[in-house]
């Protein structure tokens, strides 16, 4: 496909460490943080989700 | 916005870059620990002499203790500085760069379908009547009950061999080119989050639909669209986008590995 995902795959059947771990880091960076804005959202369009956790 | 929100924001960051700071550490660690000597990636294939093996030792800082290797590998990311591949010999953000722009329209054109179809065929399911409500279930408990793979191979054979409607390698030159080639590719990633979607959205619609909110709104003679945009949907949406937020940062993993 020449996408991310085939250059990973190439880059750790060939042991080119660097390129496994900065894509392996990108990839959770990138689920991470969206991750974090998908709670923040909800937190603006439904505040009473997030105090009740806080209380429980 | 309140001292509280800022608080919860501020905690929310801390975890954030925590959660990054362990996984950065678990990554470089576990890459450390796999077999095989660096060494032999770096030589390029030849067969390295000593005098070549300590050059490149030295060159690449192997013989330094493993945390030292780590805090080098973490400060030149922070500065931007990826490194370099071993295979090759170029900056990785080199590699990269190339790349992300079709692995980003993937991921973007699967989370444009999951949205549509998956959210689309809930609110069917769960407002136009049991026969619909079945039709959906049927074609949400398959499309669940395929694994990616065998999606993929199925929608080359039909679309790509017997129909010949859809490319099935490449990826096209612009963009209209470029979603043409994607476009089996997408589908194939977002069948089983369709399906996942859609359930979750018909789930969360029905349970709106029994509260008693709804039961007044409706009582007070408000029309039903309304009661559904209003009183449905709205109430709804935060179960959605949770799940479908979890749902699109986890393509994003999939899509890479896929």
């Amino acid at each position: 496909m020449g996408g991310i995902g085939s250059l990973l795959t190439e880059a750790a059947a060939r042991k080119d460490l660097p390129v496994v771990q900065v894509l392996s880091l990108l990839l959770v960076t990138v689920f991470v943080v969206l991750n974090a804005v998908v709670d923040v959202v909800i937190a603006i369009i439904d505040p009473d989700s997030v105090k009740s956790r806080r209380s429980a | 916005m309140s001292a509280n929100a800022i608080r919860q924001l501020a905690a929310k960051l801390g975890g954030l870059l925590l959660t990054l700071l362990l996984a950065s550490i678990a990554i470089f660690f576990a890459v450390a620990l796999t077999p095989g000597d660096p060494v032999t990636a770096l030589a390029g294939g030849v067969r390295p002499t000593p005098e070549l093996i300590e050059a490149i030792r030295a060159e690449h800082h192997l013989d330094d203790p493993v945390w030292m290797q780590y805090l080098r590998w973490v400060g030149g990311v922070l500065q931007g500085d990826l490194g370099t591949s071993f295979v090759y010999k170029t900056p990785v953000a080199e590699l990269i760069a190339p790349r992300i722009g079709i692995s980003l329209l993937l991921v973007a054109y699967a989370v444009v379908l999951i949205t549509v179809f998956g959210i689309g065929s809930g609110i069917l399911a769960a407002v136009r009547g049991p026969r619909a409500d079945r039709a959906v279930l049927v074609g949400t408990s398959i499309g669940v009950a395929m694994p990616t793979f065998v999606v993929a191979i199925l929608l080359i054979w039909v679309f790509g061999r017997v129909l010949g409607w859809f490319p099935v390698y490449g990826t096209g030159e612009g963009l209209l080119d470029n979603l043409y080639h994607l476009t089996l590719p997408a589908i194939s990633l977002a069948v089983l989050y369709i399906a996942y979607m859609s359930r979750i959205t018909r789930g969360a619609i029905v349970a709106q639909q029994h509260a008693e909110h709804v039961d007044t709104a409706r009582v007070r003679g408000l029309s039903p669209s309304r009661i559904f945009r209003r009183h449905v949907l709205l109430n709804a949406s935060p179960q959605i986008l949770a799940v479908s937020g979890a749902t699109i940062a986890g393509l994003i993993a999939v899509s890479a590995v896929a």
